[in-house]
């Protein structure tokens, strides 16, 4: 569906951000994970044809993404990191205004998408507030709620889940899985259970790179019974174990380390998980540098 | 504590790369108008200094200020950082003066170069020297009007952030607080602005203690005749006032509250989602299926009119845009109630609705429309980022075409919108304060003159800006596009071809007399050139839109598609085309040199036949021309007989004749002589006579010429046919007979520049009449014109017949007079008095009040001359209406022959309040230069202004006397008092005697006082008898006399006691007694 091959991007002030990427992407949800600066979210951008790549090929279907550019807007619902609003403007006048630049013009089809969303996004009771008053999660919804607008075949969403609330992150979570049957969605998030939970299929950038990519299952298996955990601070951990993780559990110091078997019984195995993958990839990218 | 806070402000002012582009921008202006300025001449250099850094605060500080302001206060609030230095320790008090103190000190150090840059400039063409004085003056300069103008300033800027918190509406401040400035400067008489004048009393009283730079109380102490300057009462004043305005400003802004975060100032409470959270957690979406193949061509149209709905409620939602339009309305409507009657000063008439559009509609729409095209292009081209929806926007389906038209619609509703606003304003004025019927043909004929232009300007700006990648570099690029649209920056960088001047046309401003006959033809061939250029700008906006998101728009394969290149091909091809045509036109009518070319042309023409000027030779003696004139055609065939006879003792073997640059002759011969050289770039002929002109006799010169003008250059003296006016002279359009002195460049420094040696011009009193001689003609005319129209010139109607659906006229003087020779064509029928011998006859489109005031002011006039003076010469005396004209005055006088400006002349009548009439005064002036210049003051090279000008004003005075009694010409004396008060005042010469000025304040206003003085001293039999015996003596064919004659005649008739009293107001300086 989407095909991404040895894409390059660098910006004005020489910033490599993307570096001979190559990516696919088949119906579903997608999970695109990496640190701040990995180059999602001018993955992103790219896709969305906000900005062209230096070099490198774009295809979604059978539509060259820099060649027709307009085609695939014809059927992408976006919702950036950041955006703002018109003031003076209603949440319904504001998705009204939407849904005609997408090329939803028949009244009464408009209307109707409309009533759904709002009623999907939890704001029917606002929709005549104007949304530049609108909280930081309900602007976040309303941002939802454009994107899905106009029936795109191919949602773009960096960040969607920032600034709401968790009753909020798991109605969009269902709403997304709902969407996503039969779309491509892309979705870009520091928050690693978010993509556990809703992608089937994940890739993890650095540095402009796809370090890994594929079904989400299947990245998570090989670490299956080689995630430890070490509590307390006297615990040393195998010279051979890389650490993914570090933090306290009340207090107490809990290590999660990567190796191939326990050595000491002191360490207790755990259940592997997308977030342990996500750090084991970064912490061996760093390794092979050094 | 605050001085680190300016430190670290300086410190990121540094790392700003706008704060070193404004310096580079302002840099550049001010070194491009210091390069203009002429040399030193007879220039004050106090005054030069002054006006020259009065200009540049008036010019460069508010933009300045204004283009930096929201960088010092704003900037927080654009990149999003309010939160953050809100969270820091620094204190409201702290912020306020360290952001001020820092940008005050920016400003002041940025300032300080642009001084260095005109000083460099100024000094570089020799218009000061550098000495101490002039650092003394600099200095005060600097610290009296630049460091409290900059204070005020900045203290403005930073209590219109804080009040509006709005970059958009600090720019349309600083724009208002500029334009504003200089209107009221050009209202106030500033001498900074050129043509201005008071236009209230009290305008000038406000300027005197609340002008921003002070000018107005410097200019004040130089009207006294003050040559130094001193800190009097109105400077201090003003200068408190300016601080106390600071103070109240930096108060005020220091009750405000710091710069809110959020564009919603109101800080409504967000609207809660928790009201809701009952709603089920387990929706799920199911799209309603759209459309998303292409919409077909109705629903573009609505998606279109949707867009362009919205874009319009965004703008005239904001407070800038119903602000200015209602600003303007209200500006417009003033001026249209305050100056709809205004033919000039004590002058006023009937007027139409064309009176009341002609106010605004030729300078405040057109600039203010630019501006508010320049805010709402900028505003619209980047709504969606500011609103950080650019990029929802920019990934929907919605082409970038439509995103463009969808801005172009919006603009277009928004211009009509102020276009309409305007009109309605001055049509509710012209309700409000006249009688006149609306006319509505006139109303949409102005407005679409206007709209033309402003649409094309608006297609440039938004394609600008959708090129371009930050509203930083658009701004840039439309200031200079702004710059030759509607600034001196083109002339005063010495580029003077038309098309220069972009996106505007030769059209001005209609004339009661004969509508837009002026320059209407040039309007639709420069439209279309404009509109192909902004063609190109459009397609290529197209091409490379970036949708409003300013990162990179579509790479150049993709952007250049086989079909935009044709296009864009298509486009240059016409534009290049329609270029060269209007080039090559506008070349044919008057031939485009420019002012450097002109002065080569003279440079070589001295060069190669200045020594002709010392070989005999023959002089003009009569003149026959046949001219056959095409009004409508806008042409003119000329076949001129000139009779060259040998007025000198010696035979004459080779005559010189020449032509003007501008007008090259088609044919010419001359009997008994053969074209022995010819210099085709200098237009100048040698002849070689076949046997030498022995003196006494005479050969036939003859010549002949067509002209053809395409009206793309404006009407202008002294050359022009139109279809209601046709007016043509022999000076400089018939050939030169011998070198031509006047051609010469008279600028020492300028001739030093070519190569030529210094000039050495002796000044009236210096003058000697030894070489002096009277030029005059006897002249003899046939003109023909279509049927209907009336054939003018000098000497008596011999004959009139019809022939081939054309009228002719032959016309004869009688006696020789001034080889001046004039054709004027008009539509009108004469009315005519037998005054004695003389025939009078004034030709206007109507005879009424004013008509036969001017016919009353020329029978008193001749009558006046008769019994004290000398009788006229001629038989006929004509008086023509002459519609408005770029430097055509009011009045101009030829042999027998006079022109007055049919607005003032005919239109106008005497105002209430006025303490004698305008009209009257116009036609005794003119009808006197039939002796001042055309009898007397004309035969002496470089003398003669006096004894035309300034003698003319005595007579003035003694008619307006004679018939209206003492009180009206005292109201003449106090009228010209009141100018050559303010005249002197702006004047950057240096003060001269009466007689030897070549100041047109000197020459009409001084001159009036010191007649005054002289009569109220002398009286005026002692004057007259001067003049009496000035014409027995030198009057034609004695040797004309020169200013000096006239003194010492004047002397011979006064008593000796009184010598010093003469000499004072004629031979001095000092101009004390006289204010």
């Amino acid at each position: 569906m989407l095909q991404i091959k040895a894409l390059c991007k660098t910006y004005p002030d020489g910033t490599a951000a993307l570096q001979q990427l190559n990516l696919t992407a088949e119906r579903g949800m997608f999970g695109l994970l990496g640190p701040n600066g990995a180059g999602k979210s001018s993955l992103l951008r790219t896709i969305a044809t906000l900005q062209q790549p230096d070099s490198g090929e774009l295809k979604f279907d059978d539509i060259d993404l820099q060649q027709q550019p307009a085609e695939l807007r014809r059927q992408l619902g976006y919702l950036p990191q950041q955006f703002g609003v018109y003031p003076h403007m209603s949440c319904r006048a504001l998705l009204e205004h939407m849904a005609i630049l997408k090329g939803v013009v028949h009244k009464a089809s408009r209307q109707q998408q409309i009533n759904q969303l709002l009623e999907l996004t939890n704001l029917t009771a606002f929709a005549d507030k104007a949304v530049a008053n609108f909280s930081g999660g309900m602007r976040q919804r309303f941002g939802i709620a454009q994107a899905l607008l106009g029936d795109p075949a191919l949602i773009i969403l960096d960040e969607p889940t920032a600034g709401l609330d968790p009753e909020e992150r798991q109605r969009l979570h269902n709403l997304l899985v709902g969407v996503s049957k039969n779309r491509l969605v892309l979705l870009s998030t520091h928050i690693v259970e978010d993509i556990e939970q809703l992608c089937s299929e994940v890739a993890i950038l650095q540095a402009g790179r796809i370090l890994v990519q594929g079904d989400t299952e299947s990245l998570i298996q090989p670490l299956q019974g080689k995630v430890w955990l070490a509590y307390g601070e006297e615990s040393a951990l195998p010279a051979s174990a890389t650490l993914l993780s570090s933090t306290y559990q009340r207090g107490v110091l809990l290590q999660r380390f990567y190796h191939q078997e326990s050595q000491q019984p002191v360490f207790q195995n755990a259940v592997a998980s997308l977030q342990d993958r996500y750090f084991l990839e970064l912490q061996q990218q760093r390794e092979a540098k050094q | 504590m605050i001085w680190p806070l300016i430190v670290n402000e300086l410190k990121f002012y540094q790392r700003q790369s706008l704060c070193w582009l404004a310096v580079a921008l302002s840099c550049s202006f001010v070194f491009l108008v210091a390069a203009g300025l002429p040399g030193s001449g007879e220039q004050n250099p106090l005054k030069q200094l002054l006006f020259a850094y009065s200009a540049l605060a008036m010019l460069v500080l508010p933009l300045l200020t204004g283009a930096l302001a929201p960088l010092a206060f704003l900037r927080e609030k654009q990149s999003g950082m309010t939160e953050l230095i809100r969270a820091t320790p620094v204190s409201h008090l702290n912020w306020c003066l360290s952001r001020t103190a820092a940008f005050l000190l920016l400003c002041i150090a940025m300032t300080l170069l642009l001084s260095g840059v005109l000083l460099f400039g100024l000094w570089r063409v020799d218009t000061v020297p550098f000495d101490q004085q002039l650092i003394a003056t600099f200095l005060a300069i600097f610290l009296l009007q630049y460091v409290p103008g900059l204070l005020l300033l900045c203290l403005l800027q930073l209590w219109l952030s804080l009040k509006f918190g709005s970059a958009i509406l600090l720019y349309m401040a600083t724009i208002l607080l500029w334009a504003g400035y200089m209107a009221l400067a050009a209202a106030t008489g500033s001498p900074l602005m050129a043509n201005s004048q008071i236009v209230a009393p009290w305008l000038w009283q406000l300027m005197l203690y609340a002008d921003l730079y002070a000018i107005t109380p410097l200019i004040q102490q130089f009207m006294t005749g003050q040559q130094s300057l001193q800190l009097d009462l109105s400077f201090i004043v003003n200068r408190l006032v300016l601080l106390s305005a600071s103070a109240l400003l930096l108060w005020s802004a220091l009750q405000m509250k710091k710069l809110d975060a959020t564009a919603a100032t109101s800080a409504q409470k967000p609207a809660d989602l928790a009201k809701d959270s009952t709603a089920s957690n387990h929706r799920s979406f199911q799209a309603v299926p759209v459309q998303n193949s292409r919409l077909n061509i109705a629903s573009q149209l609505w998606q279109l009119g949707q867009l362009s709905l919205v874009n319009s409620r965004q703008l005239m939602l904001h407070p800038g845009s119903w602000l200015s339009l209602l600003g303007l309305a209200a500006l417009a409507f003033s001026e249209v109630v305050s100056g709809v009657d205004y033919a000039e000063v004590m002058s006023v008439l009937s007027p139409t609705s064309r009176d009341a559009l002609n106010q605004v509609m030729w300078d405040l729409v057109p600039r203010f429309g630019a501006l508010l095209l320049v805010f709402w292009s900028t505003k619209l081209s980047w709504l969606n980022k500011s609103c950080q929806m650019h990029e929802l926007i920019a990934s929907t389906a919605v082409s970038g075409r439509m995103l463009l038209f969808s801005q172009f619609i919006c603009l277009t509703v928004l211009l009509l919108i102020f276009v309409a606003l305007m009109l309605s304003a001055v049509m509710v004025a012209q309700l409000c304060v006249t009688s006149a019927p609306l006319q509505w043909s006139e109303y949409l004929l102005q407005a679409g003159y206007q709209l033309v232009p402003l649409w094309l300007l608006m297609l440039v700006f938004v394609s600008l800006h959708s090129l371009c990648r930050t509203p930083l570099l658009a701004l840039v690029l439309i200031a200079l596009v702004l710059a030759l649209h509607m600034s001196p920056l083109p002339t005063m960088a010495g580029l003077e071809h038309p098309l220069w001047l972009l996106f505007t046309t030769p059209l001005h401003a209609a004339d009661g007399l004969w509508s837009y006959q002026s320059s209407s033809a040039g309007f639709w061939p420069f439209t279309l050139f404009w509109l192909l250029l902004a063609l190109i700008a459009l397609v290529l906006a197209l091409a490379f839109y970036h949708r409003g998101t300013g990162s990179s728009g579509p790479v150049l394969r993709t952007a250049l598609t086989p079909k935009r290149i044709s296009v864009i091909l298509l486009l240059l091809i016409g534009g290049s085309w329609q270029g060269w045509q209007l080039d090559q036109q506008l070349s044919a009518e008057q031939p485009l040199m420019f002012s450097s070319e002109r002065l080569q042309w003279r440079a070589d023409y001295e060069t190669e036949y200045q020594h002709w000027q010392h070989k005999p030779q023959p002089v003009v003696t009569a003149l026959y021309s046949a001219v056959d004139f095409e009004p409508a055609a806008q042409s003119a065939k000329l076949k001129l007989v000139l009779t060259l006879t040998n007025t000198t003792a010696k035979p004459i073997q080779q005559v010189l004749v020449g032509q003007h640059w501008a007008y090259p002759l088609q044919q010419i011969e001359m009997t008994g002589a053969e074209l022995s050289h010819e210099n085709r770039p200098l237009g100048q002929r040698e002849f070689t006579f076949t046997s030498p002109l022995l003196p006494g006799q005479h050969r036939s010169l003859t010549v002949q010429l067509q002209l053809k003008q395409k009206g793309l250059w404006p009407a202008a003296m002294h050359q022009l046919i139109r279809p209601d006016f046709s007016y043509l002279r022999s000076v400089p359009l018939f050939p030169a007979v011998g070198f031509v002195p006047e051609y010469r460049i008279r600028d020492n420094s300028i001739r030093a520049q070519y190569g030529l040696p210094e000039l050495t011009e002796l000044k009236p009193s210096e003058t000697s009449t030894a070489q002096a001689a009277y030029q005059w003609v006897n002249m003899e005319s046939v003109i023909s014109v279509p049927e209907g129209q009336q054939a003018i010139t000098q000497g008596a109607l011999v004959k009139q017949w019809q022939q081939d659906g054309r009228s002719f006229f032959h016309y004869k003087t009688s006696q020789p007079l001034r080889a001046i020779s004039a054709f004027v064509v008009v539509p009108w029928q004469a009315k005519q008095v037998q005054h004695g011998k003389v025939l009078l006859e004034i030709y206007a489109p109507e005879q009424n009040q004013a008509t036969e005031l001017t016919m009353l002011a020329m029978q008193q006039t001749l009558s006046w001359f008769e019994q004290q003076i000398s009788p006229y010469r001629g038989e006929v005396l004509r008086l023509v209406s002459m519609p408005e004209l770029d430097s055509g005055g009011t009045g101009y006088a030829l042999p027998q022959l006079v022109l007055i400006n049919h607005r003032v002349g005919v239109r106008a009548t005497q105002a209430a309040d006025a303490g004698f009439s305008q009209v009257y005064r116009r036609a005794v002036h003119e009808v006197a230069h039939q002796w001042f210049g055309h009898d007397m003051g004309n035969g002496v090279p470089g003398d003669g202004a006096f004894l035309v000008e300034s003698l003319a004003k005595y007579v003035e005075l003694v008619l307006i006397e004679q018939h209206f009694g003492r009180d009206a010409m005292q109201a003449l004396v106090d009228y010209e008092k009141e100018r050559f008060a303010r005249a002197q005042a702006r004047s950057k010469s240096q003060p001269s005697s009466l007689i030897d000025s070549d100041e047109s304040y000197d020459q009409y206003s001084r001159a009036t006082l010191a007649f005054a003085r002289l009569r109220a001293e002398l009286g005026d039999q002692r004057i007259t008898t001067a003049l009496r015996q000035l014409w027995l003596v030198h009057g034609y064919p004695n040797t004309p006399a020169s200013s000096m004659d006239f003194v010492r005649q004047l002397k011979l008739a006064s008593p000796q006691e009184q010598y010093a009293l003469i000499d004072q107001l004629l031979l001095s300086e000092k101009i004390e007694g006289l204010l």
